[in-house]
Protein backbone atom coordinates (compact mmCIF):
# COMPACT_ATOMS: atom_id res chain seq x y z
CA UNK A 1 0.00 0.00 0.00
CA UNK A 2 1.31 3.49 -1.20
CA UNK A 3 1.41 6.04 1.62
CA UNK A 4 3.07 8.50 0.27
CA UNK A 5 4.76 10.04 -3.13
CA UNK A 6 8.09 10.05 -2.41
CA UNK A 7 10.14 13.45 -4.14
CA UNK A 8 13.88 12.64 -3.59
CA UNK A 9 13.60 13.35 0.57
CA UNK A 10 11.50 11.97 3.34
CA UNK A 11 11.82 12.05 6.84
CA UNK A 12 10.46 10.18 9.79
CA UNK A 13 10.68 10.41 13.75
CA UNK A 14 10.53 7.49 15.37
CA UNK A 15 10.57 6.20 19.81
CA UNK A 16 13.84 4.72 20.16
CA UNK A 17 12.48 1.36 20.67
CA UNK A 18 12.62 -1.95 18.92
CA UNK A 19 8.96 -2.25 18.11
CA UNK A 20 9.25 0.71 15.82
CA UNK A 21 11.72 -1.24 13.67
CA UNK A 22 8.96 -2.51 11.19
CA UNK A 23 7.31 1.15 10.92
CA UNK A 24 10.85 1.79 9.56
CA UNK A 25 11.41 -0.88 7.56
CA UNK A 26 7.92 -0.65 5.85
CA UNK A 27 8.76 2.74 5.04
CA UNK A 28 12.56 2.39 3.56
CA UNK A 29 10.90 -0.75 1.57
CA UNK A 30 8.07 2.04 -0.16
CA UNK A 31 10.92 4.48 -0.87
CA UNK A 32 13.14 1.92 -2.36
CA UNK A 33 10.15 0.86 -4.64
CA UNK A 34 9.11 3.98 -5.53
CA UNK A 35 12.90 4.22 -6.85
CA UNK A 36 12.85 0.64 -8.35
CA UNK A 37 15.99 -0.08 -6.39
CA UNK A 38 16.77 -3.38 -7.22
CA UNK A 39 16.07 -6.16 -4.79
CA UNK A 40 19.14 -7.29 -3.88
CA UNK A 41 20.26 -3.19 -2.93
CA UNK A 42 16.82 -3.42 -1.45
CA UNK A 43 17.52 -6.34 1.40
CA UNK A 44 21.04 -4.80 1.81
CA UNK A 45 19.37 -1.49 2.82
CA UNK A 46 16.72 -2.96 4.88
CA UNK A 47 19.47 -4.97 6.70
CA UNK A 48 21.55 -1.87 6.93
CA UNK A 49 18.71 0.13 8.41
CA UNK A 50 18.04 -2.89 10.76
CA UNK A 51 21.25 -2.85 12.38
CA UNK A 52 21.40 0.72 13.25
CA UNK A 53 17.70 1.25 14.39
CA UNK A 54 18.11 -1.29 16.75
CA UNK A 55 21.29 -0.25 17.68
CA UNK A 56 20.34 2.70 18.93
CA UNK A 57 17.03 1.55 19.99
CA UNK A 58 18.82 -1.03 22.08
CA UNK A 59 21.91 1.42 23.68
CA UNK A 60 21.13 4.81 23.00
CA UNK A 61 19.34 6.47 25.59
CA UNK A 62 19.90 3.50 28.45
CA UNK A 63 16.62 2.22 28.43
CA UNK A 64 14.93 5.67 29.04
CA UNK A 65 12.81 6.91 26.13
CA UNK A 66 13.67 8.70 23.04
CA UNK A 67 13.76 9.22 19.68
CA UNK A 68 15.32 8.73 16.04
CA UNK A 69 14.93 10.80 13.74
CA UNK A 70 15.77 9.30 9.89
CA UNK A 71 16.13 10.48 6.65
CA UNK A 72 15.90 9.14 3.60
CA UNK A 73 17.61 11.38 0.83
CA UNK A 74 18.20 10.60 -3.07
CA UNK A 75 21.10 11.98 -5.41
CA UNK A 76 19.67 11.57 -8.49
CA UNK A 77 22.98 12.76 -10.03
CA UNK A 78 24.98 9.99 -8.29
CA UNK A 79 22.12 7.65 -8.28
CA UNK A 80 22.79 7.41 -4.34
CA UNK A 81 20.40 6.53 -1.32
CA UNK A 82 21.58 8.83 1.90
CA UNK A 83 19.53 7.15 4.91
CA UNK A 84 20.75 9.57 7.78
CA UNK A 85 20.02 8.30 11.49
CA UNK A 86 20.11 11.37 14.50
CA UNK A 87 19.28 10.53 18.25
CA UNK A 88 20.16 12.54 21.08
CA UNK A 89 21.19 9.41 23.57
CA UNK A 90 24.90 8.96 24.89
CA UNK A 91 27.85 9.92 22.37
CA UNK A 92 28.56 6.54 20.84
CA UNK A 93 30.63 6.28 17.09
CA UNK A 94 29.46 2.28 16.27
CA UNK A 95 32.47 2.73 13.85
CA UNK A 96 35.02 2.50 16.48
CA UNK A 97 33.84 -0.89 17.56
CA UNK A 98 36.35 -3.61 17.29
CA UNK A 99 35.47 -5.90 14.34
CA UNK A 100 35.00 -9.91 15.35
CA UNK A 101 37.66 -11.69 13.28
CA UNK A 102 35.60 -13.70 11.00
CA UNK A 103 38.60 -16.38 10.09
CA UNK A 104 38.37 -17.10 13.76
CA UNK A 105 37.60 -21.05 14.70
CA UNK A 106 34.30 -21.86 16.01
CA UNK A 107 35.39 -22.30 19.33
CA UNK A 108 36.82 -18.60 19.49
CA UNK A 109 34.42 -16.83 17.22
CA UNK A 110 32.90 -14.36 19.28
CA UNK A 111 29.29 -13.84 19.18
CA UNK A 112 28.95 -10.27 18.89
CA UNK A 113 29.91 -7.39 16.52
CA UNK A 114 28.68 -9.04 13.58
CA UNK A 115 25.92 -6.05 13.04
CA UNK A 116 28.20 -3.21 12.43
CA UNK A 117 30.20 -5.68 10.32
CA UNK A 118 27.13 -5.72 7.73
CA UNK A 119 26.45 -2.41 7.52
CA UNK A 120 30.12 -1.96 7.14
CA UNK A 121 30.31 -3.95 4.38
CA UNK A 122 26.30 -3.73 2.22
CA UNK A 123 26.57 0.06 2.34
CA UNK A 124 28.73 2.19 -0.19
CA UNK A 125 29.59 4.50 2.72
CA UNK A 126 29.23 4.94 6.47
CA UNK A 127 29.99 8.21 8.47
CA UNK A 128 29.51 8.80 12.10
CA UNK A 129 29.35 12.73 13.72
CA UNK A 130 28.59 14.33 16.72
CA UNK A 131 26.81 17.50 16.60
CA UNK A 132 24.82 19.45 18.70
CA UNK A 133 24.64 16.75 21.12
CA UNK A 134 23.18 14.28 18.68
CA UNK A 135 24.96 11.32 17.28
CA UNK A 136 24.63 11.67 13.22
CA UNK A 137 25.05 7.92 11.42
CA UNK A 138 24.95 8.24 7.54
CA UNK A 139 24.23 5.30 5.33
CA UNK A 140 25.13 5.71 1.70
CA UNK A 141 23.85 3.22 -1.13
CA UNK A 142 24.43 3.54 -5.02
CA UNK A 143 21.38 2.55 -6.70
CA UNK A 144 21.33 1.39 -10.53
CA UNK B 1 8.61 -15.27 11.87
CA UNK B 2 7.89 -18.72 12.76
CA UNK B 3 9.58 -21.72 13.58
CA UNK B 4 8.02 -25.53 13.26
CA UNK B 5 9.97 -28.17 14.73
CA UNK B 6 9.52 -31.87 13.03
CA UNK B 7 11.31 -35.10 14.13
CA UNK B 8 11.81 -37.75 11.74
CA UNK B 9 13.63 -40.81 13.44
CA UNK B 10 16.41 -39.70 15.11
CA UNK B 11 16.67 -36.24 13.32
CA UNK B 12 15.02 -32.87 14.23
CA UNK B 13 14.10 -30.77 11.77
CA UNK B 14 13.76 -26.78 12.58
CA UNK B 15 11.62 -24.67 9.01
CA UNK B 16 12.22 -21.03 9.81
CA UNK B 17 9.40 -19.03 7.87
CA UNK B 18 9.30 -14.94 7.66
CA UNK B 19 11.88 -12.47 9.12
CA UNK B 20 14.36 -13.54 11.70
CA UNK B 21 15.12 -9.81 12.68
CA UNK B 22 15.72 -8.12 16.32
CA UNK B 23 12.55 -8.03 17.29
CA UNK B 24 11.77 -11.38 16.26
CA UNK B 25 14.88 -12.66 17.79
CA UNK B 26 14.21 -13.23 21.39
CA UNK B 27 11.08 -15.08 20.64
CA UNK B 28 13.35 -17.24 18.50
CA UNK B 29 15.61 -17.77 20.88
CA UNK B 30 12.90 -19.38 23.08
CA UNK B 31 11.05 -21.27 20.60
CA UNK B 32 14.19 -22.86 19.32
CA UNK B 33 15.17 -24.11 22.83
CA UNK B 34 13.79 -27.73 21.47
CA UNK B 35 16.98 -27.60 19.24
CA UNK B 36 19.50 -26.49 21.60
CA UNK B 37 18.10 -29.42 23.85
CA UNK B 38 18.76 -31.94 21.24
CA UNK B 39 22.83 -30.73 20.60
CA UNK B 40 23.70 -34.01 20.63
CA UNK B 41 22.03 -35.48 17.75
CA UNK B 42 21.31 -34.60 13.78
CA UNK B 43 19.81 -31.20 13.66
CA UNK B 44 18.45 -29.63 10.50
CA UNK B 45 17.74 -26.00 10.19
CA UNK B 46 15.52 -25.82 6.74
CA UNK B 47 15.72 -22.35 5.51
CA UNK B 48 13.55 -22.27 2.61
CA UNK B 49 10.91 -19.88 3.78
CA UNK B 50 13.64 -17.87 5.61
CA UNK B 51 13.19 -14.23 4.25
CA UNK B 52 15.91 -12.33 6.04
CA UNK B 53 18.74 -12.89 9.13
CA UNK B 54 19.64 -9.75 11.26
CA UNK B 55 22.95 -10.10 13.08
CA UNK B 56 20.76 -11.21 16.30
CA UNK B 57 19.65 -13.76 14.35
CA UNK B 58 23.36 -15.03 12.84
CA UNK B 59 23.78 -14.78 17.04
CA UNK B 60 21.57 -17.06 17.70
CA UNK B 61 22.66 -19.78 14.83
CA UNK B 62 25.81 -19.31 16.44
CA UNK B 63 25.08 -20.41 20.02
CA UNK B 64 23.32 -23.07 18.69
CA UNK B 65 26.18 -24.32 16.08
CA UNK B 66 28.56 -23.55 19.70
CA UNK B 67 26.22 -26.23 21.35
CA UNK B 68 26.46 -28.35 19.00
CA UNK B 69 30.02 -28.38 19.05
CA UNK B 70 29.82 -29.28 22.49
CA UNK B 71 27.70 -31.96 22.43
CA UNK B 72 28.87 -33.97 19.96
CA UNK B 73 26.00 -33.87 17.04
CA UNK B 74 25.27 -32.48 14.12
CA UNK B 75 23.96 -29.05 12.35
CA UNK B 76 23.29 -28.81 8.56
CA UNK B 77 21.54 -25.28 6.85
CA UNK B 78 19.35 -26.37 4.13
CA UNK B 79 17.98 -24.04 1.21
CA UNK B 80 19.36 -20.11 2.40
CA UNK B 81 18.28 -17.81 -0.21
CA UNK B 82 20.61 -15.22 -2.27
CA UNK B 83 20.50 -12.62 0.15
CA UNK B 84 20.91 -15.02 3.27
CA UNK B 85 23.88 -16.28 1.23
CA UNK B 86 25.63 -12.78 0.95
CA UNK B 87 25.66 -12.36 5.09
CA UNK B 88 26.74 -15.80 5.63
CA UNK B 89 29.99 -14.80 2.79
CA UNK B 90 30.37 -11.51 4.28
CA UNK B 91 30.13 -12.73 8.49
CA UNK B 92 32.67 -15.53 7.18
CA UNK B 93 29.24 -18.09 8.44
CA UNK B 94 30.40 -20.72 5.62
CA UNK B 95 33.43 -21.65 7.36
CA UNK B 96 31.01 -22.23 10.84
CA UNK B 97 28.64 -24.51 8.94
CA UNK B 98 27.32 -27.02 6.86
CA UNK B 99 25.44 -25.54 4.65
CA UNK B 100 23.17 -27.94 1.81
Amino acid sequence: MKHFTYQGKAKLILPAERAALEVLRDWVEEIADALNVALRAKHQMLIAVDEIFTNIASYSYGGNPGFVEVGVDFDEEARQLIITFEDEGVAYNPLEAREPDISASLEDREIGGLGILMVRQLMDGVEYKREKNRNILILKKEIS
Amino acid sequence: MKLTITRNGSQITGSLCGKLDTVNAEQFSRDMQPLMDAADGDIVLDCAALDYISSSGLRLFLTLRKQVAAKGGKLTIRHLNEGIREVFAITGFFNLFTIE
